[in-house]
C-alpha cells in the first residue's frame, strides 16, 4: 500500500469509516499475528491477540496523529503492549533462552546457519528469542520497517537496534544448531 | 564487510523474511468480521466524536438553534471529550449572529451555561475545573453584560437559575456578579447598537479584544477562542485522554 493510500485510509478511519478500517486490518493483520506468534503465542491466542489489537486501535485511532510516528509503528506499540498485558494476566509463554554470546563467533558461520534454516524451524527458534530481539526481527524482517522507525518505536538508538539485530541472528544460529539439525561449516 | 558476509547477510534477511507467518486466510476473515462488527457497535456511541470538527460543530449549532438533539454535547462539562465541541459550536453561533437582541440573548445563555457547568463541577467535587470554569463564567458574564455591566432582572435570573445551593464558590461568584446595581434596573435591556457590541475592552483573560464592530468582534471571538481550543494544550485536552472510546474531538 502506498503511503498516500494509507494516509487516506487512516483519515477515513478516524472519521468513523469502518470500511476504511477494514482495509487497514487487511494490510496489517498478518503482521500483528506474526509478531504475536514470534512472542510465543499459540495460533489461537495470536488470532485473539490480533483481534484485541485492532479493537484497541479502533478505540484510539482518533488520537493517532499522522505527524507523529508512522501508522505501523503506532500499531506495533499497541501490539507489544497487548502482548505484555497478556503476559501479566498469566498466559503461559515459553521462557526465552538467555541472551548468551557464542564464544568469539564471527557473523559469518552463524549467518550461514540461519540462511540454511527452513521457515518453520526458524520460527520456532525466533519464539525463543528475548522480547527485544523478537521485536527487532519482526519489525526489520517482517514489517519491513526502516532502521530509523524501528529505533523510534522501540525507543532505542539505531546502533542498539543494529546490535540487537546481529545478536538475534547469532542466537538464532545457536538455537538452530542446538536443534541438532545443522552443523556449522 | 567481506563480500561473502554481505551475501550471507542478504540471504539471512531473505530467509528471515520468508519465515514470516501469516494468518490462516479463514481465520483472518473471521477475525476481521469480529473486529468490524464490534467497531460498528462501538462507533454508534460516539459518532459525534469522530466527525470532522467543523462538520460536527455545525451540526451542534444547528440543533442548538432548533433546541433539540445534541443533548449529550450540550450537557457536557469541562473535562468531557465533547466539551471542546460544545464551546466551538457556541463560538460559531456567536460569530453568526448580528449584534442585537438575539446575540444578547445568546450571550446571556452562555453565561448561564458557564455558571451551570461550574455549579455541577463543584457539586461533583472537581475544584480545579470549577475554578477554571468560573473564570470562563466571568468572561462570559462580561460579554453578556456589555460595557455598562448590567443585565435585566430576567437575564440575571436566567444566569442564577441552574446554580445549585450546594455549590459554594460558584454560588458566591454568581451572586456577586449578578447583584443588581443600586437604583438601576433594566438598563441592560438597551439594545446595543453597532458600536457597543459584545466584549468590553478590559477583558482580563486572553480573549478577543472588544472591537467596535459587533460582527467583526464576533468573528474574532470565535476565531481566537476556537483556535485556542484547537491548538492550545489546555486542560480539556489532557483530561480527555482518559476517556475511553474514540476521543476524536481533540485530535482532529
Amino acid at each position: 500500500m502506498t503511503d498516500r493510500k494509507l494516509a487516506r485510509l487512516v483519515a477515513r478511519a478516524r472519521r468513523g469509516d469502518v470500511g476504511a478500517f477494514g482495509l487497514l486490518y487487511d494490510e496489517y493483520a498478518d503482521r500483528i499475528f506474526g509478531f504475536a506468534r514470534a512472542r510465543g503465542r499459540s495460533v489461537h491466542d495470536a488470532e485473539d491477540l490480533t483481534a484485541t489489537v485492532f479493537l484497541k486501535a479502533w478505540e484510539s485511532i482518533a488520537a493517532y496523529d499522522e505527524r507523529g510516528v508512522p501508522f505501523s509503528a503506532w500499531l506495533f506499540r499497541i501490539a507489544r503492549n497487548a502482548v505484555i498485558d497478556d503476559y501479566r494476566r498469566g498466559q503461559r509463554i515459553p521462557i526465552p533462552t538467555e541472551d548468551v554470546e557464542p564464544d568469539g563467533a564471527a557473523d559469518g558461520p552463524e549467518a550461514a546457519v540461519v540462511a540454511r534454516a527452513d521457515a518453520e524451524r526458524l520460527r520456532r527458534a525466533v519464539r525463543q528469542l528475548t522480547a527485544d530481539q523478537a521485536a527487532v526481527v519482526a519489525l526489520r524482517y517482517w514489517w519491513d520497517m526502516s532502521l530509523k522507525d524501528t529505533a523510534e518505536v522501540l525507543e532505542k538508538n539505531e546502533n542498539s537496534v543494529k546490535a540487537l539485530q546481529h545478536r538475534a541472528v547469532r542466537t538464532l544460529a545457536r538455537l538452530l544448531q542446538e536443534d541438532g539439525s545443522y552443523e556449522t561449516d | 564487510m567481506r563480500p561473502t558476509d554481505k551475501r550471507i547477510d542478504d540471504t539471512v534477511a531473505e530467509v528471515l523474511r520468508e519465515s514470516f507467518e501469516p494468518m490462516d486466510p479463514q481465520a483472518k476473515t473471521a477475525v476481521r468480521e469480529r473486529v468490524l462488527h464490534e467497531a460498528r457497535a462501538h462507533r454508534r456511541r460516539g459518532v459525534l466524536l469522530t466527525l470532522p470538527r467543523r462538520v460536527a460543530a455545525a451540526a451542534v449549532v444547528a440543533t442548538t438553534l432548533t433546541g433539540g438533539l445534541a443533548y449529550a454535547t450540550n450537557a457536557s462539562l469541562p473535562g468531557d471529550a465533547l466539551y471542546p465541541l460544545k464551546r466551538a459550536a457556541e463560538n460559531a453561533l456567536v460569530a453568526l449572529l448580528p449584534s442585537g437582541a438575539l446575540e444578547r440573548h445568546v450571550l446571556v445563555e452562555l453565561a448561564a451555561r458557564r455558571a451551570q457547568e461550574a455549579s455541577r463541577l463543584e457539586v461533583r467535587g472537581d475544584h480545579e475545573l470549577t475554578s477554571e470554569t468560573l473564570g470562563e463564567f466571568r468572561k462570559a458574564y462580561e460579554k453578556a453584560s456589555g460595557p455598562d455591566g448590567e443585565l435585566a432582572d430576567d437575564e440575571t435570573a436566567r444566569i442564577r437559575e441552574n446554580v445549585s445551593e450546594q455549590s459554594g464558590a460558584t454560588k458566591t461568584e454568581v451572586d456577586e456578579a449578578t447583584v443588581p446595581q443600586n437604583g438601576s434596573q433594566g438598563s441592560g435591556q438597551q439594545q446595543p447598537e453597532g458600536s457597543s457590541g459584545p466584549g468590553p475592552t478590559e477583558e482580563p483573560a486572553p480573549g478577543p479584544s472588544g472591537g467596535s464592530d459587533g460582527g467583526g468582534t464576533g468573528g474574532q471571538d470565535s476565531g481566537s477562542s476556537g483556535g485556542g481550543q484547537q491548538q492550545g494544550p489546555g486542560k480539556w485536552r489532557q483530561q480527555s485522554r482518559n476517556i475511553r472510546g474514540p476521543s476524536g474531538v481533540l485530535a482532529l
